[in-house]
């Protein structure tokens, strides 16, 4: 779809920032993002644009195609009071705000309303396509069906996450998620046998131990195992041990999530291993015409441009497994504050990415037409 | 024609150069990011940091 440059639309900082904070002051945990979105679409309605919510539940708001904004509507569950106050010098030392910002705390400020409140002013003001999309912090439902439901791919895509307003992502590692059963007969425990339980911790164990890596190489060219929930003992009905162990495998861009599954197949002995839709890595190039925008964006915004890869995963990965253009992700707030009971962000920060995020779309237009 | 921020070499800028635009050193094999192009400015360009998260 394309757009002219009169689909602009000039989005005042106050209102920006009432934006960001109504948002946030929205719970949305993955699953209830509707009235988040519905705040969104008033958004975009009040400025003439048009807006709606999918079958899914993003919210879809299509205009040129020059670039596609995208973040997510959704948080991880946990009420964090809002409130804007002043940032203190340890905020500083922190690297989340300069002493005496105001400083928004709440669930989601960071991870990720800020890119997204911050992406939807961007495509008022520029008359570019925005879509905010659901569950991300879950099954990414909301991603994969835009990948599904969009006829024809962008000619590019920000995708909404904190980088920090100076910083630009270009790789994320993979993901696997994996769930081991084994079943084995109950018997006296003296029995020296090894039981499913025992088959589990046996699995992992070698599963850990083929993925043992050099500790100096840098965590994203690892793969990185993790437990991440296990349950076992004697069924019901007394006849039988059972254990199920559920695991999540990071990739790296140099390996496919395939040579991995099998790898950690290869350690299995006894029991069986069901395998979640894996989510391939992805790692941009900096000389794309979207990189080389942002840090001249940045720059003029007085920054000084950062290039990051991220050990974790994001919907970047799926937009780049469906879609051939150039890409990154972006967005105001430090990382380390995802998914934290501290969760807060710098309101100065937040006005910086729009107004980098205004003119990246400003010039990916412009080289467009 | 300017000077890589590196080695001192001189690196040639093609007509259409513009800001943000990353160009190799042929000398060192520095990555040179173009800062400004009236007249051409070169800085090293920012290298890849590892970060947690999504």
């Amino acid at each position: 779809m394309s757009a002219t440059m009169e689909d602009t639309a000039d989005v005042s900082l106050e209102a920006a920032r009432d934006l960001l904070i109504d948002l946030v002051a929205t719970p949305s945990p993955s699953g209830e993002e509707g009235a988040a979105a519905e705040r969104l679409v008033e958004f975009f309605d009040a400025y003439g644009r048009e807006a709606w919510i999918d079958a899914v539940g993003n919210v879809r708001a299509p205009a040129d195609d020059a670039v596609l904004l995208t973040s997510h509507v959704d948080t991880v569950p946990g009420e964090i009071p809002v409130r804007v106050d002043a940032a203190d010098a340890a905020d500083e030392d922190a690297e989340i705000a300069n002493a005496g910002d105001d400083l928004l705390w709440g669930r989601g400020s960071v991870d990720a309303t800020g890119p997204l409140a911050a992406m939807a002013v961007a495509a008022v003001r520029t008359g570019v396509s925005f879509v905010g999309v659901v569950q991300e912090e879950t099954s990414s439902l909301g991603a994969r069906h835009l990948v599904a439901d969009r006829e024809v791919e962008p000619d590019a895509v920000v995708n909404g996450e904190p980088s920090g307003a100076t910083g630009i992502t270009l790789g994320y590692r993979g993901f696997l998620n994996g769930t081991y059963v084994a079943t084995s007969e109950s018997g006296h425990t003296s029995r020296p046998e090894p039981n499913a339980i025992q088959h589990a911790t046996n699995w992992w164990t070698g599963v850990e131990a083929a993925f043992e890596q050099d500790e100096y190489a840098p965590v994203f060219e690892r793969v990185t195992a993790k437990p991440v929930a296990i349950d076992g003992g004697i069924t019901d009905d007394g006849l039988s041990v059972e254990a199920t162990l559920e695991a999540q495998l990071r990739v790296p861009p140099s390996m496919d999530v395939e040579t991995i599954r099998e790898t950690a197949e290869a350690a299995l002995e006894i029991g069986t291993v069901s395998w979640d839709e894996p989510i391939p890595p992805v790692m941009e190039s900096p000389r794309t015409e979207v990189a080389r925008a942002f840090r001249a964006a940045i720059r003029a915004e007085d920054g000084e441009p950062r290039l990051l890869r991220k050990t974790g995963t994001s919907d970047m990965n799926l937009y780049a497994d469906a879609w051939d253009c150039p890409m990154v992700t972006y967005g105001p707030g430090n990382s380390e504050l995802d998914h934290a009971p501290d969760e807060r962000l710098s309101l100065p920060e937040f006005d910086q990415s729009v107004a980098v995020l205004e003119r990246v779309a400003t010039t990916l237009r412009e080289d467009d037409e | 024609m300017t000077e890589c921020v590196e080695c001192g070499a001189e690196v040639s800028l093609h007509d259409d150069l513009e800001v943000g635009e990353i160009i190799d050193c042929t000398t060192c094999g520095a990555e040179l990011e173009v800062v400004d192009t009236e007249p051409p400015v070169l800085e090293r360009a920012p290298e890849l940091e590892e970060d947690w998260g999504e």
